[in-house]
């Protein structure tokens, strides 16, 4: 397994995307509905966005997904009239499993990447001393159980190991007759563990006639993840002969990144006709990231000085709104919204994370083609800008961002063929 | 029907694909606002001239990118300097020598004990410069404002002394080159012959400015600083007030027949550079002797407050200033009644300067409370690099630890253009500081 991740995360480079690096992507249905699914069950993400739904999911149901996510960052400053990120495609991927054990019991697993970024730039552009290229990668691995405590009660939980890697290239300002800077390239990866938890509830089935209402409400928490980066490998070049004791060739170094704990509440209402569905969904999502106040890079070699970043980042509240259109349960349309707080403040924007508050839109296509196979498609829309100061660099500028994100997933339902809705209320 | 469904369609197809371009427009052309940027001349000292690590070089564009030329450069208009061509006047530079980072000096002629590394001059540097050609940075190291203009015959010879490049055999020729001027570095300039000289402020004239830059003044007090507070040979005493206010405003007043446009800069607090700053009791940490002035035989033990300059380090390792026997001679050291007298003379100067420069419609550029902030021991950071006034690790300062190196001298371009803007109304941009050459490094 751990090859496999090796692997996997040399050929999936993950991109900036808002929401911190947070890539709120993990189910097209939720990413084509403003990115809410805590307070519906609809397939196998659900695993993810609330492990207590799976107590509503029949048979077993499998979710294969993935995301092309296509940024474009330029960036202004006083003196540079533009400068591209020239950061690639990126495109994070995700595998949910849900499966019946008995009445009571649902088990699931998921892999995905739930967090990630990556920023490049021309070596040679105006903030390569602050840097040059960043890229951050997490894998998660997420055994899950839910349980179904009473008719419109269930529970859910799982243990979740993190494998996270990250990388980062910046110029460092000491030039020779030989060359004009040097360069700083930082590797390492590490892991953490962690959980995740939550409660659903069917509470409310209003039926009149040939039509229903459903109320749905969820609550899920994800708990921190503290990645150790222990084995991490330094490399300085270019560096003058007579700096060569501060900043040697090779030497290893050892730092932490806290992934930040997640809480989100979400309530959706689902109006049944004989042709057709109308959901609506809402999520109230909540972001620890204060947990991301400094970034320290403590170097084996002792005449190296440690790289200590104050990041201080604030916990952010986003406002998640989606809509959901199905006729005759085989072709549904869907739309969304949500508001996204940007977690760093000012005079902390960097072009590593020029992370930007703003509205983004959503929006997306189901086609169920038989009782076994159906295909989300999911599109998202960001765009906008920030002009802001990193104090302690003091660069200022202002980013412009657009990002269109693209995604595909195929579920594969077995073992209930029976099923007329996903959410089931016995 | 269906050509419309397809129309559409493809127009949306075409918005989500071209939606994601987000580059920024370029930059509108530089304005000038009110003023006439055409002729833009810069006058002033080293610190005008490019000059750095003791010498003026252009091996790597440190010559080609002094803060005149920047300036320049951004207005978008022609700036002719005199350059020299790669090591020009020789220069102090860095080498690793046993593991340790060593300053080589200067190679100097009247010393027997130059280092087998020291730079001297490149041989192009005693034919250096044609003296016909109009050129638009008129800086010239070791010009002191009492130099631009003679009011009787006694300056007359003493600027012609300076500066000509025809006084045979003298033995001040620079770098003990028979032929060569005290000072070479206004050879691009002909300053007449003995018998009828002509002033600085005479090519200025002829040079028709319509905009100017000037920052003279600092020589006026760093000749006499940099040589431990003491007149050596009489050559470099403290500009009389008077003197310098009257040769100030005669200097603009000549800029005032043509240019309608200019800044003049004050002059920073010279002992704050890491010239003064780098060889102090604090890190010799054992008690040092020094002889006072050059007319008492008063010897003491240095106290706080006393700055022994950079050169002071070589004479140290020898054991000069460690026993009251033997102590370091009063031009190593600018003593602490010294360093009031040169902090209390700049400002006195700077009134001048503000007060001449007012009263001829032109502006100051604050380069004293701007060297302030670059000086303070916080430090300044310009795009994610760290800069600080200690010597050779801050950034700031070139070798010699009294002028900027390259990236220092953008910071002071910059502060002129943020001037320059302000009271011309022009949209001249500033630079990157990070495209700018720091300090080589062995």
């Amino acid at each position: 397994m751990k090859k496999l991740v090796i692997y996997a995360s040399l050929f999936l480079p993950l991109s900036a995307f808002a929401g911190g690096f947070q890539l709120n992507l993990q189910g097209l249905k939720a990413a084509s509905m403003g990115g809410a699914a805590t307070g519906i069950a609809s397939d196998a993400s659900t695993v993810f966005y609330n492990p207590a739904g799976m107590s509503h999911l029949n048979g077993h149901q499998f979710t294969f997904g993935f995301n092309l996510i296509d940024p474009s960052v330029s960036i202004q400053t006083p003196e540079v009239a533009n400068t591209n990120q020239t950061s690639k495609r990126a495109t994070p991927i995700h595998f949910y499993y849900s499966g019946q054990i008995n009445e009571k019991l649902h088990f699931g697993f998921l892999i995905n990447n739930q967090f990630g970024s990556s920023s490049s730039f021309e070596d040679d552009w105006q903030g390569r001393y602050i840097i040059q290229n960043i890229s951050l990668k997490t894998f998660m691995f997420q055994p899950t159980v839910s349980y179904k405590l009473h008719d419109k009660i269930s529970v859910g939980g799982g243990f979740v190991y993190a494998r996270g890697s990250f990388s980062t290239e910046k110029a460092i300002p000491v030039s020779s007759s030989t060359s004009t800077e040097g360069k700083a390239s930082l590797s390492g990866s590490g892991d953490a563990v962690g959980y995740n938890l939550g409660i659903f509830s069917n509470f409310l089935t209003l039926a009149h006639g040939a039509s229903s209402t459903k109320l749905n409400v969820g609550i899920s928490y994800r708990s921190e993840l503290a990645v150790d980066l222990t084995n991490g490998e330094a490399e300085f070049t270019n560096i003058p002969v007579a700096l060569q004791g501060t900043f040697p060739a090779k030497t290893g170094f050892t730092s932490k990144l806290t992934l930040p704990q997640v809480f989100t509440a979400g309530l959706s209402a689902q109006h049944i006709k004989e042709n057709y569905s109308v959901t609506f969904i809402y999520d109230f999502n909540w972001t620890g990231w204060s947990s991301y106040d400094t970034l320290t890079f403590k170097f084996d070699n002792t005449d190296t000085p440690e790289s200590k970043t104050t990041k201080d980042w604030q916990d952010v509240v986003t406002h998640r709104f989606g809509v959901d259109f199905t006729y005759k349960e085989k072709f549904s349309v869907r739309a969304g919204l949500y508001i996204d707080n940007s977690p760093i403040k000012e005079g902390y924007v960097s072009p590593e994370l020029p992370d930007i508050s703003q509205t983004a839109y959503t929006a997306g296509l189901g086609y169920k083609i038989n009782d076994t196979f159906s295909v989300d498609f999911s599109f998202i829309r960001q765009s906008a800008e920030r002009k802001d100061k990193l104090l302690v660099a003091n660069f200022d500028a202002t980013y412009r961002r657009k990002v269109n994100v693209y995604g595909l997933a195929l579920n594969i339902k077995l073992g209930n063929k029976s099923s007329k809705n996903d959410i089931k209320t016995e | 029907m269906k050509t419309l469904k397809t129309s559409i369609l493809f127009t949306i197809l075409i918005f989500i694909l071209s939606c994601t371009k987000t580059e920024f427009d370029e930059f509108d052309v530089p304005s000038s606002g009110s003023a006439d940027f055409s002729n833009y001349i810069s006058i002033g000292s080293s610190f005008s001239q490019g000059f750095q690590d003791g010498g003026l070089h252009n091996e790597f564009n440190q010559q080609s990118n002094s803060y005149p030329a920047i300036i320049a450069e951004q207005m978008g208009v022609n700036f002719l300097q005199p350059l020299v061509q790669g090591e020009g006047s020789g220069y102090m530079h860095l080498a690793y020598i046993n593991e340790k980072i060593e300053i080589i000096k200067v190679f100097d002629c009247e010393k027997n004990d130059n280092h087998p590394l020291a730079k001297t001059y490149d041989p192009s540097f005693l034919t250096w410069a044609n003296k016909s050609l109009p050129y638009n940075n008129m800086a010239i190291a070791g010009l002191n404002v009492r130099n631009v203009i003679a009011f009787n015959p006694t300056d007359a010879i003493t600027n012609f002394i300076l500066f000509d490049s025809g006084t045979p055999n003298n033995e001040l020729a620079w770098n003990c080159v028979a032929g060569e001027p005290i000072n070479p570095y206004g050879r691009f300039l002909s300053f007449g012959t003995i018998g009828s000289p002509i002033d600085y402020i005479k090519h200025i004239k002829d040079r028709k400015a319509t905009f100017f830059t000037n920052w003279l003044g600092i020589q006026d007090a760093m000749g006499w600083a940099n040589a431990g507070g003491d007149e050596v040979s009489g050559s470099s005493p403290l500009t009389p007030i008077a003197e310098f206010r009257a040769k100030y405003d005669a200097l603009l007043d000549t800029l005032k027949l043509t240019a309608t446009g200019g800044v003049c800069a004050t002059v920073h607090d010279i002992t704050k550079s890491p010239f003064f700053n780098t060889v102090t009791l604090e890190v010799l940490d054992k008690d040092i002797w020094i002889k006072e002035g050059a007319d008492t035989n008063i010897i003491r033990k240095a106290v706080e407050g006393d700055l022994f300059l950079l050169s002071s380090s070589s004479l140290l390792k020898t054991g000069v200033g460690l026993t009251q026997q033997n102590p370091l001679p009063h031009t190593e050291v600018l003593d602490k009644d010294e360093v009031a007298i040169v902090k209390n003379y700049i400002n006195a100067i700077n009134a001048e300067i503000r007060a001449s420069t007012l009263a001829h419609g032109y502006f100051i550029v604050d380069l004293y409370q701007f060297m302030e902030q670059l000086n303070s021991n916080d430090g300044v950071d310009f795009d994610g690099i760290s800069f600080s006034p200690e010597f050779i690790k801050g950034g700031l300062y070139s070798i010699d630890g009294v002028h900027p190196n390259q990236r220092g001298y953008a910071m002071i371009a910059n502060e002129y253009i943020k001037i320059i803007n302000q009271n011309y109304g022009s949209n001249l941009k500033p630079v990157a500081i990070s495209d700018f050459r720091g300090i080589t490094f062995p």
